[in-house]
């Protein structure tokens, strides 16, 4: 059986050391994810708990026909969809400055932070699930199977919402991009 | 612009350097000529560098005890809230509900099966202190003697006798077609000879 089940059942008859094994097994995976979704660490956090809440106050609606964890996944998208529109109708960059602040007057800093609001804005011009896709793959590692679970669709969709979101970033990004790589990817 | 979806597929997970020899050479030799995949690849690269910062280890240690408070707030409110709209008899165990469900249908079954009181006939408060329910010949007694309601008792005791006495009567002449009336009149005790004499008289003053 599925270890998350398994501990599932464990909590269902009140073990709480089993509640604490789940919060503890999936929050880091899910903290990244909402964050990449919103770019504010404090509000990653809040739709981290709240995305946790949500799943164990209504864990009877967890059919078990796809993981636990895809369920979660596909709760905190949820939760994080309506937060992100807000951001992005407003305009606003909220990205997290925390490694800039480390030397903020180097002009390498300066330059990587203005990159990143150019990639930030690239990418909140996608198409809400060519971004969710292109996001899920390439910075959660997540496979297209898992990809085409936690959005509700086909592989053959989430495939395609990939290609077309990554396609649309590099014309949008092609004065940045220089086409080079290194002889050893693999570092 | 490339069109080797198969390669540009496999680009993320090149990255991730989670592609086995064979499949990593056959990216790598695609690289080295198509310039479009080139370009994605180093997007994927900024977009995988993209650092998510950490809260801390007191954040993660936390978290757990803060889910399962809010869970519990959360089911206490909602019991809280049916409780104060659902009367508290329907929180009781269910051997009470069991009981009740009993006490109803045995209730119910001894509503359609008791026997039914006959109707009791009213009687007027009589104007004597006592009134004779019965009469015997031994007990004879003037008419005059008694109270109306006594009367009235006296009529309907006789109207009731002579009914069953015309009832036995016809009851004979039907079972006895063959009898003579003379017959038939043998078969009479006296008290019947009298009450059918009374009965013919009282026929006959009327007409």
């Amino acid at each position: 059986m599925d270890d998350d089940l398994e501990l599932l059942d464990r909590v269902a008859s009140g073990d709480r050391e089993a509640f604490d094994e789940l919060v503890r097994k999936h929050q880091k995976p899910l903290f990244s994810m909402l964050y990449r979704m919103v770019s504010d660490a404090d509000d990653a956090a809040d739709l981290l708990q709240k995305t946790l809440v949500k799943a164990f106050t209504g864990i009877q609606a967890f059919e078990r026909r796809s993981s636990f964890r895809t369920w979660l996944y596909q709760i905190a998208i949820n939760l994080a969809k309506n937060l992100y529109r807000d951001r992005a109708r407003a305009g606003r960059v909220p990205l997290d400055d925390v490694i800039i602040r480390r030397d903020p007057k180097t002009l390498e800093s300066l330059i990587k932070k203005e990159a990143r609001e150019r990639l930030y804005k690239a990418l909140t011009s996608l198409p809400e699930k060519q971004r969710l896709t292109v996001m899920l793959r390439v910075q959660e590692q997540k496979t297209f199977n898992e990809i085409a679970g936690v959005m509700k669709c086909s592989v053959g969709t989430s495939k395609a919402n990939y290609h077309h979101g990554v396609q649309k970033l590099k014309a949008m990004l092609s004065d940045t991009l220089t086409g080079e790589i290194k002889s050893d990817v693999h570092e | 612009m490339c069109t080797n979806n198969d390669i540009q597929e496999l680009l993320p997970a090149y990255l991730e350097q989670a592609l086995d020899q064979n499949e990593r050479a056959r990216v790598e030799g695609h690289l080295s000529s198509c310039g479009d995949c080139r370009t994605e690849l180093e997007l994927l690269r900024l977009l995988a560098a993209e650092p998510v910062p950490d809260p801390g280890e007191a954040f993660w240690a936390a978290m757990p005890g803060k889910v399962f408070r809010q869970v519990r707030s959360e089911e206490q409110q909602k019991r809280s809230w049916w409780g104060s709209r659902v009367p508290l008899i329907l929180t009781l165990p269910r051997w009470t509900w069991a009981a009740v469900a009993v006490l109803i249908v045995a209730s119910a079954s001894w509503l359609l099966v008791r026997p039914v009181p006959a109707p009791i006939a009213r009687v007027a408060t009589p104007e004597r202190s006592a009134v004779r329910t019965t009469l015997t010949p031994a007990d004879a007694m003037e008419l005059a003697d008694l109270s109306d309601t006594e009367v009235d008792a006296v009529d309907l005791w006789a109207t009731g006798e002579l009914a069953l006495l015309q009832d036995d009567y016809l009851d004979i002449m039907q079972n006895n077609a063959d009898l003579s009336v003379e017959d038939r009149l043998t078969e009479l005790n006296t008290e019947e000879l009298e009450s059918l004499s009374r009965m013919l008289d009282s026929q006959n003053e009327e007409s």
